[in-house]
C-alpha cells in the first residue's frame, strides 16, 4: 500500500488520468540475442520512463519469424508489471530449430492492462534480427552435440556451402533424407521424431553434399539419454573419525557420460568423473542435513538425508587374522577373496578384496620305511620343492635338500628321534608357506599299533570303491591313501583328503580294472599328525579266479578219500575274495548218488556230484560214502564273489581195498623198514615242541612214519626250510610280531629238538620228516610259476609259500590265517629275494628289479633299514618303526 | 646477479613455452637456445634408447588407434577414409629415409614428436571429457604421451650435443578447443592415423642411423 499510494497521486492528478486519453507505450531499445548452447532467442526492450513511473501492468505482443520472409514462428503475449528501479524488461524463447539454421526476428507491440486506460495495442517495433549461419564455402549441420531427452523430436538443418548442393540427410546411418528438389539446394530442415539412445554416445548426423567445396559433408553427434534419476540408497562411514564418506546408488544409467553429467552433495561439493561417492572432514558438527543433487543437461534430482555421526561405531583391528582352509583338493584351480565386517554391532560387510587365483595345491606324504622318509608329492610344472627336517627337542642344525620339478617323491634319513618335516612348494617367483609333519619317536607308546586294526573287505562297483570310516571329534581331518597300480613296482600312489565331518568316500580311477584287489588306508588327522585308523580291501568288479586249487590227494581209505588244496593263495594276487571252494567227484555212474552231494551237471551233460567248503580258509576236503575199489575223478575250484571258472582237469584216484586196518610202511632214506609197531606222530619226539599239540584227528599220510632220528642229508634243503619261515614273518608288515622260529637240531642222544628263539607259539611249523616232499613240492611250486608266465600279471604270487606240510592242528590253522592276513595287509612296494638263514638281511639288495620266476621272492620294506639279524630285538625295531609308519598327509600353507 | 637474472627472466620464458606447447596452441617455436637450455652431454646409450622408444611407440600405435576407433562409434571406425584422412591436418610431413643424413632424420622425428606431444594432450583432455569410462585407450593415451616426452627429451639432447642443432621450427595442431564433438573425435582420428604411418616409417629409417651413431 505504501508502494501504491504515489502511484494514485500521479494518476488522481495527472491530466492524463483525467483525460482518459489513449496513451501509447512504444517498445523501444529492442535488442535480440542467441544463446546458442540452448538454442535460446534472448530479447531485450524498453518502454518510456512515464509507465514505469506509473508501475503500469502491461501486456506485449511478442512475434518470433524466421528467413527473409519473416514468417511468424511464433507469438506470445507476456504479462509483467512495471518497476521503477527494473527498467529493461526480458524475454527469451527456445527455438526447435537451431537458430544457426535461419535468421530469426522479433517484433514487439504493447498494451497496458489497466482500467484507467485504454486497452489499445501500441503499434510494432520494427523486426529486430538475428542472422543464421552465413553461407560461404563451408558446410555446416546444426545443431551441434545437442543433448535430448530420448523420445524427443529433434529439428536439424544442413547449410550447404556456397556453389554446393545438398544430396541427402544421414541421421544414425540408417536414416536417410533428401531435399524436396534437387535444384540448388543449400539449405534443409529435418525432423527426427522420437529419437532413441545409442550404444555408444553421439549418434552421427550428416549432411552430404556435392559442389565445389573442399569439403562434401558436414556431420555433429546428437546424445540422447535421459534426466538423472534421485539418489538413493545412501550409506555413510568413516575410517578414521576425521573423513566421512558417503555412497550412493545414482539408479539406472542415463547414457549420458562425461562432465556433463554431476552430482552435488553436501554443500556443494562436486564430485569425481564417477557420481557415486562424495566426502568431507567431518569437524565438530555432527549432525548433517545432507542434499543430494544429479545433474546432466536434461534435469536435475535431488535427495535429502539426515546424517548423525554420532551413531558411528568403531571397529578397528589391530591383528592380522589369518585362516587355513581345509579340504581344498589338489590340482584343483581356487579363487579366493574375503571381506569383513564387525562381530559386534554389525552394520554392513566391506568391499570385497582383491580375488587371488592359486593355480594349484599340492600335497606331500611320506611314507615311512624303518627311518628313511619317503616323501611323495604330484609333479607340477615349474615347482620344485625345499625340504628341511630337524629333531624335535633337540637342538640340531636343520638339514635341507632341494628337489627339482621332475622328481615326484624323495628319500630322507632319519634316526630314532622326533623329527619335523617342512616341505616348501616353490615356483619361479616364490615360496608356498611349508608345510609340516612330525615324526614320532621310534620308541614312542603312544604310536597306533596298525595290527589292532584289521583288513576290512568293502565293496565296489564299476563307479568306484566305497570306503567307509568312523569319524569322530578326536581328528580334524581324514585321509585315504591307496595305489593306482598296485601289482606294480611304480605303484602310483594317491591319496585324498577329507573334512572333519567326512565318514565316507567313493575312490575311483581310471586306473582301477576289474579283477585287481586295490588297498586303501584311512588315516585321521590331527595337527600335524596323522593316525591309522584301519585298511580296506577291494575290488571294483570281482572275477573268477584264474588259478585252481592244486588239489593233492593226501587221505584215501576203502570208502573216503581226502584231498587238500593247502597252497592256495587268498592274497591280492587272487581277482576276486575267495570265498569257498567246491569240490567235484566224477562217478562211473551217470546220476551222482553221493550222499551228502549235490548234482551239478556239465554242458556236456556229465552229472558230478558237487562239495561246497564255504570256508575259505578250510583247504582240505574228506569225500566219504564212496565205493571201495571204485575209480574217481575229482576236482576242486575256488569261487569268488567272480564265481568260478569251469572244471579243466580231474585227479583220478582209486579207493582202496576194504580191509579193516591199514598198515603201511615206507621206506624213505631209512635204515629201518616199516615194523608191525606203528610210530604215533602224537608221541614223536620231533613232534614235542613246546606249545605245538597235534590234534587228536591228525591223518597221518603214506609217507608219514616219523623215525625217532633223522640223518639230514642235505643241510642246506633245511635252510631253505628255515628261511621260508623266516621270509614269511619278515614279510608280514604291519603287525607288531614277537616272531619265533622252530629250529629242528638234532641233540646228542640223536632226538630231534625244537627250539625256538622267542618263547611265545611257534607261528608255523615245518616237520623235517616231511622234506620227501620236497621234490613234489618244487614241482608244484615249479607248476605254479609255469603256469604264472602265461600270466605275468600275477607274478606278485611268488611270495607266496607253496611248500608245506599241513598239521591239521587249530593252532596252526589260526597261525596260517594270520599269516595269510599279513601277507595280505603288506603295503611295501617293492620284493626281494629270500635270504639264506645265514645271510644277513643287511646284505641283500633292495631289488627294484621284477621277480625272477627262477627266484622264490617275498614282500619286503623298500628300503628300509638294514637289519643285521633276526634276533627278537631287531625284528622289534623293525617293527617298531614300521607300525610308526602312519602315513601323514600334508597340505601345503598348513604349519 | 647472473643467477638471479637468468631464475627471472629465462625460467618464465621457458615455463610459458611449455605451457603453451601443453595447451596444443599454434605456435612456431624459434627462439633462439630456447631447445638446448638445460641440455648436458648425453648419455652412451641414448641414441640406443632414442630408437628403442621409436621402435616402442611403432608397437603400440596401432593398438592405440584402434581402440581410439573402437570407443569413438560407428561413423570413424566405419568410414575411415572419408572422416580420418589426414589432409585435414597439419601433421609434420617425413620425408628422410635410409639415405638421408642423420641430423636431417633427428630433425624431422623432433618435429613429427613435438607435433604428436601437443595433439595427445588434445586428444587425452577430449576423451577425458567425452569417454571418461573409456580406461584403457586413456591409460594407452597417457602411455604414449609419456613414451613421447621422453622420446623427446632423447633428441632433444642428440640435436643439441651431438648434431649442434639448437633450434628446429616445430607446428602444432589446430587446438580442439571450441570444437563439436564431431571435429575432436575427427581430429583425434587423423592425427593418430597418421601417427601410425609417420611411426612406422620412423622405426624403419631410424634402425642404421642410430647404429651407426
Amino acid at each position: 500500500l505504501k508502494h501504491l499510494s504515489p502511484i494514485q497521486t500521479l494518476i488522481f492528478t495527472t491530466p492524463l488520468c483525467d483525460r482518459q486519453k489513449v496513451q501509447e507505450f512504444l517498445p523501444t531499445f529492442l535488442k535480440v540475442s542467441r544463446n546458442l548452447p540452448l538454442q535460446r532467442l534472448l530479447v531485450e526492450w524498453d518502454v518510456s520512463d512515464l509507465a514505469h513511473q506509473f508501475e503500469l501492468e502491461m501486456v506485449f505482443d511478442i512475434q518470433v519469424s524466421r528467413s527473409e520472409e519473416m514468417n511468424v514462428v511464433w507469438t506470445e503475449y507476456y504479462n509483467t508489471t512495471l518497476s521503477k528501479l527494473n527498467k529493461t524488461l526480458h524475454w527469451s524463447w527456445d527455438s526447435e530449430l537451431p537458430l544457426e539454421c535461419m535468421s530469426h526476428s522479433v517484433r514487439i507491440r504493447s498494451m497496458v492492462n489497466d482500467e484507467r486506460f485504454s486497452k489499445l495495442w501500441s503499434r510494432w517495433s520494427q523486426w529486430e534480427t538475428v542472422l543464421g549461419k552465413q553461407n560461404d564455402y563451408t558446410p555446416y549441420i546444426f545443431p551441434e552435440d545437442k543433448v535430448v531427452e530420448e523420445g524427443s523430436n529433434v529439428t536439424f538443418c544442413c547449410i550447404g556451402g556456397k556453389d554446393s548442393r545438398i544430396l541427402n540427410f544421414l541421421f544414425n546411418y540408417t536414416d536417410y533424407c533428401y531435399p524436396d528438389s534437387n535444384t540448388s539446394q543449400r539449405n534443409m530442415v529435418i525432423t527426427m521424431n522420437k529419437v532413441l539412445h545409442a550404444e555408444m554416445p553421439g549418434i552421427p548426423a550428416f549432411c552430404n553434399l556435392s559442389g565445389k567445396g573442399n569439403k562434401n559433408y558436414s556431420a555433429t553427434l546428437l546424445f540422447v539419454g535421459k534426466p538423472p534419476h534421485e539418489p538413493k540408497d545412501l550409506s555413510c562411514d568413516t575410517r578414521d573419525m576425521t573423513t566421512l564418506t558417503c555412497t550412493w546408488n545414482p539408479g539406472e544409467d542415463t547414457y549420458l557420460y562425461g562432465s556433463s553429467q554431476k552430482t552435488l552433495c553436501y554443500q556443494e561439493t562436486e564430485t569425481d568423473l564417477e557420481p557415486i561417492r562424495c566426502s568431507w572432514a567431518i569437524g565438530q558438527q555432527m549432525i548433517y542435513n545432507l542434499t543430494l543433487t544429479a545433474q546432466n543437461p536434461l534435469g536435475e534430482r535431488s535427495a535429502n538425508f539426515v546424517l548423525d555421526v554420532h551413531n558411528s561405531s568403531v571397529v578397528q583391528s589391530n591383528s592380522y587374522p589369518h585362516l587355513t582352509l581345509g579340504g581344498l583338493q589338489p590340482f584343483t584351480n581356487y579363487a579366493f577373496r574375503m571381506r569383513c565386517g564387525a562381530a559386534s554391532h554389525f552394520w554392513k560387510w566391506s568391499e570385497w578384496s582383491k580375488t587371488i587365483r592359486q593355480l594349484c595345491f599340492i600335497e606331500v606324504t611320506p611314507v615311512l620305511g624303518g627311518r628313511n622318509v619317503t616323501l611323495f608329492w604330484k609333479v607340477s610344472l615349474g615347482i620344485s620343492f625345499e625340504i628341511t627336517w630337524e629333531k624335535l627337542k633337540k637342538t640340531s642344525e636343520p638339514e635341507h635338500i632341494s628337489i627339482s620339478a621332475l622328481q615326484n617323491s624323495t628319500t630322507i634319513s632319519i634316526d630314532n628321534h622326533s623329527y619335523k618335516i617342512s616341505v616348501a612348494a616353490r615356483n619361479n617367483i616364490a615360496s608356498s608357506l611349508p608345510s609340516v609333519i612330525i615324526i614320532s619317536r621310534v620308541t614312542d607308546n603312544e604310536k597306533v599299533d596298525h595290527t589292532d586294526l584289521e583288513e576290512e573287505r568293502v565293496n565296489g562297483t564299476v563307479d568306484g570303491i566305497y570306503i567307509p570310516w568312523k569319524a569322530t571329534n578326536a581328528f580334524n581331518g581324514y585321509i585315504v591313501d591307496w595305489c593306482n597300480f598296485p601289482r606294480s613296482q611304480h605303484c602310483d600312489f594317491q591319496w585324498k583328503r577329507f573334512d572333519f565331518n567326512t565318514s565316507s568316500c567313493l575312490i575311483n580311477s581310471a586306473a582301477f580294472m576289474p579283477g585287481v584287489r586295490y588297498s586303501f588306508r584311512v588315516y585321521g588327522s590331527l595337527a600335524n599328525e596323522d593316525f591309522f585308523l584301519g585298511k580296506k580291501v577291494g575290488y571294483t568288479k570281482e572275477l573268477a579266479p584264474r588259478l585252481n586249487p592244486q588239489g593233492e590227494i593226501t587221505e584215501m581209505t576203502s570208502h573216503t578219500v581226502t584231498i587238500t588244496w593247502d597252497s592256495y593263495p587268498m592274497n591280492e594276487s587272487q581277482p576276486g575274495f575267495i570265498r569257498g571252494y567246491h569240490v567235484y567227484v566224477k562217478t562211473m555212474e551217470e546220476e551222482c548218488s553221493l550222499k551228502g552231494s549235490t548234482k551239478h551237471a556239465l554242458s556236456d551233460g556229465t552229472v558230478l556230484c558237487k562239495y561246497t567248503i564255504e570256508n575259505p580258509e578250510e583247504k582240505r576236503y574228506v569225500v566219504k560214502h564212496l565205493m571201495p575199489e571204485t575209480t574217481y575223478a575229482l576236482a576242486v575250484k575256488a569261487y569268488t564273489g567272480g564265481g568260478e571258472t569251469p572244471i579243466d582237469g580231474y585227479i583220478r584216484v582209486d579207493t582202496l581195498h576194504d580191509f579193516p586196518y591199514l598198515f603201511v610202511c615206507v621206506f624213505s632214506r631209512m635204515k629201518d623198514c616199516c615194523c608191525p609197531e606203528i610210530p604215533n606222530p602224537n608221541k614223536s619226539k620231533a613232534l614235542s615242541c613246546n606249545g605245538l599239540k597235534l590234534n587228536s584227528e591228525a591223518v597221518m599220510k603214506l609217507s608219514d612214519c616219523i623215525p625217532d632220528t633223522i640223518v639230514l642229508e642235505n643241510t642246506s634243503e633245511a635252510n631253505t626250510l628255515q628261511l621260508w619261515s623266516h621270509g614269511t614273518i619278515l614279510g608280514s608288515e604291519s603287525k607288531v610280531i614277537n616272531p619265533s622260529w622252530v629250529y629242528f637240531v638234532q641233540n646228542e642222544e640223536g632226538d630231534l629238538m625244537c627250539t625256538q628263539s622267542a618263547p611265545e607259539a611257534c607261528t608255523s611249523f615245518e616237520n623235517l620228516a616231511y622234506s620227501s616232499q620236497t621234490a613234489l613240492g618244487s614241482s608244484l611250486y615249479q607248476n605254479l610259476w609255469m603256469s604264472e608266465k602265461s600270466e605275468p600279471q600275477l607274478s606278485i604270487l611268488s611270495y607266496q609259500p607253496q611248500h608245506y606240510i599241513e598239521i591239521p592242528s587249530k593252532d596252526t590253522v589260526t597261525s596260517l590265517r594270520e599269516i595269510t592276513e599279513r601277507e595280505d595287509s603288506l603295503r611295501y612296494i617293492s620284493q626281494m629275494e629270500v635270504p639264506h638263514s645265514e645271510v644277513k638281511l643287511s646284505n641283500l639288495p633292495h631289488s627294484t628289479e621284477p621277480l625272477e620266476h627262477s627266484s622264490y621272492k617275498i614282500q619286503t620294506v623298500l628300503g628300509s633299514e638294514l637289519v643285521t639279524s633276526t634276533s627278537d630285538e631287531d625284528i622289534h625295531s623293525q617293527d617298531s618303526s614300521t607300525s610308526s609308519s602312519s602315513t601323514v598327509l600334508l597340505l601345503l600353507g598348513r604349519h | 646477479m647472473r643467477v638471479g637474472w637468468f631464475r627471472a627472466s629465462v625460467v618464465p620464458l621457458l615455463l610459458m613455452i611449455h605451457c603453451r606447447l601443453m595447451v596444443g596452441m599454434p605456435l612456431q617455436v624459434n627462439l633462439p637456445s630456447s631447445m638446448c637450455e638445460n641440455t648436458h652431454v648425453c648419455k652412451p646409450n641414448v641414441a640406443e634408447q632414442t630408437r628403442k622408444l621409436v621402435v616402442l611407440l611403432n608397437a603400440t600405435a596401432q593398438d592405440l588407434f584402434s581402440i581410439y576407433l573402437d570407443r569413438q562409434g560407428d561413423p570413424f571406425s566405419s568410414h575411415l577414409d572419408e572422416l580420418c584422412n589426414a589432409n585435414g591436418t597439419n601433421f609434420p610431413d617425413f620425408h628422410v629415409n635410409r639415405t638421408s643424413r642423420t641430423k636431417e632424420i633427428m630433425v624431422a622425428l623432433y618435429k613429427v614428436f613435438a607435433f604428436l606431444n601437443a595433439s595427445l594432450g588434445n586428444i587425452t583432455r577430449d576423451q577425458e571429457e567425452l569417454n571418461p569410462t573409456a580406461k584403457e585407450l586413456l591409460e594407452r593415451l597417457h602411455n604414449t604421451t609419456k613414451t613421447t616426452r621422453g622420446l623427446i627429451s632423447n633428441l632433444t639432447c642428440l640435436l643439441c650435443t651431438d648434431y649442434k642443432v639448437s633450434q628446429v621450427d616445430v607446428t602444432y595442431g589446430k587446438s580442439s578447443k571450441g570444437m563439436n564433438v564431431f571435429k575432436k573425435k575427427q581430429q583425434g582420428c587423423q592425427v593418430l592415423r597418421r601417427y601410425v604411418q609417420v611411426v612406422s616409417q620412423a622405426a624403419q629409417v631410424l634402425l642404421p642411423h642410430l647404429s651407426q651413431a
